[in-house]
């Protein structure tokens, strides 16, 4: 009876003990449930989005290697960026992913035994140019948690487009893959972009079995600026360029009589034109989202390229509609109005302005009345205009005619030619008919070539036949290297061309520009517009210039058949959109 | 050993009582872990799923948006992206072609809809071909337990470059849900709406934004304010930069 009593007593004791010991378990199983739960998650959706980082990086390589033009040159296996060259498709399913940077060295030698030798400039479309993941590749130490690896297979080829007017464009196709430890788990039994993993040897045929995340994007890179010879955008500086009020820079092309009556812009006529784009482009109907999209481009082409972005600030935000370029710092300011694309670099090497050379007539005094009257003789041609030099007094006012027809004592038909070699200040910035003006009727093409400094007011230049390509303003580039200063001001709209690269432009006031401006720095501190006329496309030569490449197109790719998704119903299959 | 059966035999009423109430807390501990168990363990399976539900469509939605040519101007709460036609019958990629500066992919159009049914948020595939006769049309519940999806415009006009979107989610991991039905609205509910038992969660429509996240319990015929729970909406504001470059100037389908 005394050992019955004393078991029970210390059964008690095991009782409480088994329900300390189940409570403190179901205590232990939470937190591990919990843990499991958030880890899965986090592991999930870091690799996730590791894999959609490693082929952004492959993109940006790509990007970087179009702009800089080192991806056409076969780079000796073992340098850190190694863009290769195949002469035979990639196989199917391309690309192949490779693990580790070792096994993509090897495997990039045994698979594309035929690299060609030579760099070809455009590849055809069945070439592809490719970066190994080896050069992608980001390794953490083994045995750490989270994802142990990100890497990213890149291809560039032009997929059989042909080269547009701006150069070739191209394709480029990048697979980023993340290593994905964690056990995949469908606890919701929903369709999940995440549930995409695939074992390594699922992926590249054998190796460790690792479960992998997988993204690919394709993205189509197009030329922005031209890799002709002469290239021209609304605005181009060498410098910082800094707008202080809302302006608006966009463009028209002043040949299409049909949106802008005599080819002059007006804000109705851009706007309704816009909207005629617009309707077009949402119709459905490809014949007319063909013309709508002709049209939005020519409406959309107010572009800006900054040499040296050091110092420029869009403050509030222009509205640019057109695309803007640029090298240097990422720009201060506010880019949410920009229509366009933003990009960088802007590769191009700006034209210097040199003086006029060849048989120079004196600039007649002025009158009287301090009027210079220019009678233009007959049989100038824009390769050989009628040239005249000499410095100008302070508020001389021009007035330029065209040749006349001895018997009908009208202007003769076409364009007749002037050039001034302006060895001082240009200033045509008065208020009054005598008081620095310019005036040159509707035949008339004139261009100046100032070496000093440069004072433009719109309301005082009449440009007969109202195209900016008919009244040029050249900054000559002082060989010292001295600073210049070209300013543009006053409300009156300012129909013409500023070329001055080694001017330092400041546009004031709040008159329009019709035309384009190129200078050292620019500063818009009015609230003036620009509307770059792209009739000047063919006539003007700012700069020379290599492609820089902006993102025509940016798609993800989930139609890889090996990458598929659990239904509800726990069945797999492909992803296609 | 007599003394010893004595003791042994019968407990004194100071020992009962004590034993008894050892007992009595030892028990209530066990029943009130048990309930904390339970409750964790709900809130826990309702956390990771309202977490992989906003994850999830938060990927959807960033993906679809990156990819977008277009963003129509929301009707009724639905968010409706136009895409490239990026695949062809057999879904392989279609190789992109350049005609001027017109870059394309296949002919035809791909609309992707988002949009609330019901308590489920759904993802809708609309594949149509060239004269516009609809060749696949895939609706699938991405997310469940959604109490509200607002789409808003924050530009005017078209090209639309910039959408708001805010989806919120029955916050039943913080409340047990029990066997009520959870409501929702942009004001505080009225008696007549539902019965005992029920939540009620006042959701994005509210015309007063601070009152978002209130979550209200019927009881005895009316509702009575819980607390506000902010954590389950799930705000996208989708810049959309280049919309019009996308549609208009480079893309076509």
């Amino acid at each position: 009876m005394k050992t019955n009593s004393i078991r029970t007593q210390k059964g008690s004791v095991l009782l409480v003990a088994l329900l300390t010991i189940t409570i403190l378990t179901l205590i232990c199983a939470t937190s591990l449930y919990i843990t499991t739960q958030n880890a899965t998650a986090g592991m999930q959706t870091a690799s996730w989005q590791q894999a959609l980082t490693g082929a952004e990086s492959g993109v940006d390589a790509a990007m970087r290697a179009l702009n800089t033009g080192v991806w056409t040159v076969p780079v000796p296996s073992g340098t850190p960026v190694s863009w290769l060259q195949a002469n035979t498709p990639l196989p199917t399913p391309a690309p192949p992913i490779y693990l580790t940077e070792s096994r993509a060295a090897s495997a990039a030698t045994t698979s594309f035994a035929a690299v060609s030798p030579t760099p070809s400039q455009y590849p055809a479309s069945n070439q592809y140019n490719y970066l190994p993941s080896s050069a992608l590749a980001l390794s953490v130490q083994p045995g750490s948690e989270g994802a142990t690896g990100v890497s990213a297979w890149v291809t560039i080829d032009t997929a059989g487009m042909s080269p547009g007017s701006n150069g070739q464009w191209y394709r480029i196709r990048s697979t980023g893959v993340a290593n994905e430890p964690a056990i995949n788990r469908n606890a919701l039994g929903y369709l999940d972009l995440r549930f995409n993993q695939r074992t390594h040897p699922a992926i590249a045929g054998s190796g460790i079995n690792v479960s992998q995340v997988t993204r690919t994007i394709e993205v189509v890179a197009q030329p922005t600026t031209t890799t002709q010879s002469n290239g021209t955008m609304g605005i181009v500086t060498r410098n910082a360029f800094t707008v202080g009020g809302g302006s608006r820079i966009d463009s028209f092309n002043s040949t299409d009589t049909s949106n802008f009556p005599n080819g002059q812009y007006t804000l109705t006529a851009w706007q309704s034109a816009w909207q005629s784009a617009q309707n077009d482009l949402q119709s459905g109907n490809s014949t007319l989202v063909q013309v709508g999209t002709n049209l939005a481009n020519e409406l959309s082409g107010g572009n800006v390229g900054i040499l040296n972005s050091t110092g420029s600030n869009l403050n509030n935000g222009p509205y640019i509609y057109g695309s803007l370029t640029y090298s240097g710092p990422a720009l201060q300011g506010k880019t949410k109005n920009i229509y366009g694309t933003i990009s960088t670099p802007f590769n191009a090497t700006v034209n210097q302005v040199s003086a006029p050379t060849g048989t120079a007539l004196p600039l007649p005094a002025p009158a009287a009345n301090g009027v210079i009257t220019i009678n233009i003789p007959a049989g100038t041609t824009e390769g050989a205009p009628v040239l005249y030099q000499g410095s100008l007094p302070q508020n001389a006012s021009f007035v330029v005619n065209s040749p006349l027809d001895p018997a009908t004592h009208l202007p003769l038909p076409g364009t007749a030619y002037v050039e001034f070699s302006v060895t001082g200040d240009l200033y045509i910035a008065g208020n009054g008919s005598t008081n620095g003006t310019f005036t040159q009727d509707s035949h008339v093409n004139t261009a100046f070539y100032v070496q000093g400094n440069i004072a433009l007011a719109g309301g005082s230049i009449t440009n007969g036949s109202g195209l900016a390509q008919n009244f040029i303003v050249y900054g000559v580039t002082p060989q010292d290297g001295s600073a210049r200063s070209a300013t543009v001001s006053g409300n009156g709209t300012f129909i013409g061309v500023v070329d001055a690269p080694a001017y330092d432009i400041s546009y004031t006031g709040n008159g329009n520009v019709v035309g384009a401006l190129l200078g050292n720095t620019l500063n818009v501190s009015g609230n003036g517009n620009l509307h770059y006329d792209e009739a000047l496309d063919s006539k003007l030569g700012f700069f020379s210039s290599a492609a820089t490449y902006s993102f025509a197109s940016w798609f993800e790719d989930t139609s890889n058949v090996n990458r598929k998704a659990v239904d509800q119903n726990g069945n797999y299959k492909a992803i296609v959109y | 050993m007599k003394i010893d059966k004595n003791i042994c035999r019968a407990f004194t009423l100071v020992e009962t009582m004590l034993s008894v109430g050892c007992a009595s807390f030892i028990l209530a501990a066990v029943v009130a872990a048990g309930v904390c168990l339970q409750k964790s363990f709900a809130a826990v399976e309702g956390y990771s799923n309202s977490e992989g539900s906003q994850l999830r469509v938060l990927d959807y939605i960033a993906m679809d948006c990156r990819r977008a040519l277009t963003v129509l101007p929301p009707v009724n709460n639905t968010l409706t992206l136009k895409l490239p036609v990026y695949y062809d019958a057999n879904n392989a990629p279609i190789a992109p072609t350049l005609s001027g500066s017109t870059l394309s992919y296949g002919n035809g159009s791909v609309t992707i809809n988002y949009k609330q049914s019901g308590n489920n948020f759904t993802r809708e595939v609309i594949i149509q071909d060239s004269g516009g006769a609809t060749i696949s049309d895939n609706t699938t519940a991405i997310a469940t337990n959604v109490s509200s999806f607002t789409v808003v415009s924050a530009t005017s006009g078209t090209p639309i470059s910039n959408v708001s979107c805010y989806i919120m989610f029955f916050p039943t991991f913080l409340h047990n849900t029990g066997t009520g039905t959870w409501r929702s609205g942009g004001s505080a509910p009225g008696g007549g709406t539902g019965v005992n038992g029920d939540w009620y969660v006042i959701d994005t429509t509210a015309s007063d934004p601070s009152t978002v996240g209130n979550v209200y319990f019927q009881s005895g015929g009316s509702y009575s304010l819980v607390e506000n729970v902010k954590a389950t909406t799930v705000y996208c504001n989708t810049f959309l930069r280049n919309a019009g470059a996308r549609g208009s100037q480079t893309l076509i389908n």
